[in-house]
């Protein structure tokens, strides 16, 4: 019996680890107001090879492939950079900062009725922008840029009075 | 009499080992960030005050590196290869670059000065510098104070013969490599604007980036080969 058992959980327990291995995204959306909650598991394999099929489509604003080699540069120069702030504001109560965390540009913006964090890895953003640069949008580079390697991050995560959206990828 | 030695590694295992030592000192040399002179690389810092109510505030730093690539997205329409183009402009650089010539031959001088009753503006020379002081004695009033390297303007005014009416504004850049110290200060009232070069990172002022503690070690992640087409 025990063996048949572990031949029926076999799979499971295998494709369970291909997919930990290669990526997951795990959205999450709470609203306490409304009693809702859910959270939607993305295999970033799964996402990687369906993009395969779909066109790179052009991008929304041409002008981001006018801009996008220089800021490439930047992007390279700030990897390379010491992690810190690199801009900071406040006004009215609200707050906004950008900072170089190791391989993240982490974006912060803090209101008093709303909290805003995104973590940008420079992987992703240089594939973006890679793509921006032949006047694409390369959603699957910037996929593969997420998958794995890097451990448990949040990459967005908002908080709105009582509505909160997490994004974390593992 | 006994002779000792340290076995000394050879062959294969010297070049392991010096291999080795190449790998662990790369992510240090990495990290020190160091000019071509030895010099950390400069960063540019800029803060803004506005000293009202509302306690507005903007504070930016970028490595300099990082400044001068930015400015092809910035001025984009005014910068050619480098260079800003001023053929509309008010300013006849023609004529700035003769009277810099002209002042620089002078070597330290007062080139402006203006005293009335509510407003001193002084322009002069000191040393490597230029100097500009202006200060508005009313209530409220403005305090400037720009301190330009002699090198930058140097660059900043080189004559192109093609290119008459531009700045080198990538030449300027470069020179600021060598630059440390305040660039810029203005104080009007409570408002106070900053622009300054130095050697240091700013540290985080507004904490709760992530959960991590400061000086918990960098995230690294490893890059990602291949193509994704």
């Amino acid at each position: 019996m025990k063996v048949l058992l572990l031949a029926a959980a076999a799979p499971v327990l295998a494709l369970s680890g291909v997919t930990a291995g290669t990526g997951v995204a795990l959205v999450e959306v709470r609203d306490a107001g409304q009693g809702v909650s859910f959270a939607v598991p993305v295999p970033l394999l799964a996402a990687d090879v369906a993009l395969a099929f779909v066109p790179r489509p052009p991008l929304p604003d041409p002008d981001l492939a006018r801009v996008a080699p220089v800021a490439l540069g930047v992007l390279h120069e700030l990897r390379e950079a010491p992690d810190g702030e690199l801009v900071h504001v406040t006004d009215r109560g609200e707050t906004v900062s950008v900072r170089k965390d190791g391989d993240l540009i982490r974006v912060h913006v803090r209101a008093p009725e709303e909290d805003v964090r995104v973590a940008v890895p420079f992987e992703a953003a240089e594939r973006f922008l890679e793509g921006a640069r032949d006047g694409r949008l390369e959603l699957r580079g910037t996929v593969r840029a997420l998958r794995g390697g890097f451990g448990a991050t949040e990459l967005v995560h908002v908080r709105t009075g009582e509505e909160e959206v997490r994004i974390r990828v593992w | 009499m006994i002779e000792t030695s340290a076995p000394t590694p050879r062959g294969p295992l010297r070049a392991a080992l010096a291999l080795l030592s190449l790998i662990a000192a790369a992510p240090i040399a990495g990290a020190s960030s160091l000019q071509g002179d030895g010099r950390p690389d400069p960063w540019v810092h800029v803060q803004v005050v506005e000293g009202d109510s509302a306690g507005a505030t903007v504070e930016v730093h970028l490595p300099l590196s990082a400044v001068r690539l930015g400015l092809d997205i910035a001025a984009k329409e005014a910068v050619v290869d480098g260079r800003l183009q001023l053929r509309d402009s008010d300013v006849d650089v023609a004529d700035l670059r003769r009277m810099w010539q002209e002042l620089r031959a002078a070597g330290d001088a007062d080139f402006v000065t203006v005293r009335d009753e509510e407003e001193t503006v002084l322009v002069r020379r000191v040393g490597d510098r230029v100097e500009v002081r202006v200060t508005d004695r009313r209530e409220g009033g403005e305090e400037v104070r720009v301190d330009l390297p002699v090198p930058l303007v140097d660059a900043l005014l080189a004559g192109e013969p093609g290119a008459p009416g531009s700045l080198d504004l990538a030449g300027a850049i470069a020179e600021l490599n060598g630059f440390r110290g305040d660039l810029v200060r203005v104080t009007e009232g409570a408002r106070k604007v900053r622009v300054w070069i130095d050697e240091r990172q700013r540290a985080t002022s507004m904490g709760g980036g992530d959960a991590r503690p400061a000086d918990a070690p960098s995230r690294r992640l490893p890059r990602i080969s291949g193509d994704p087409a």
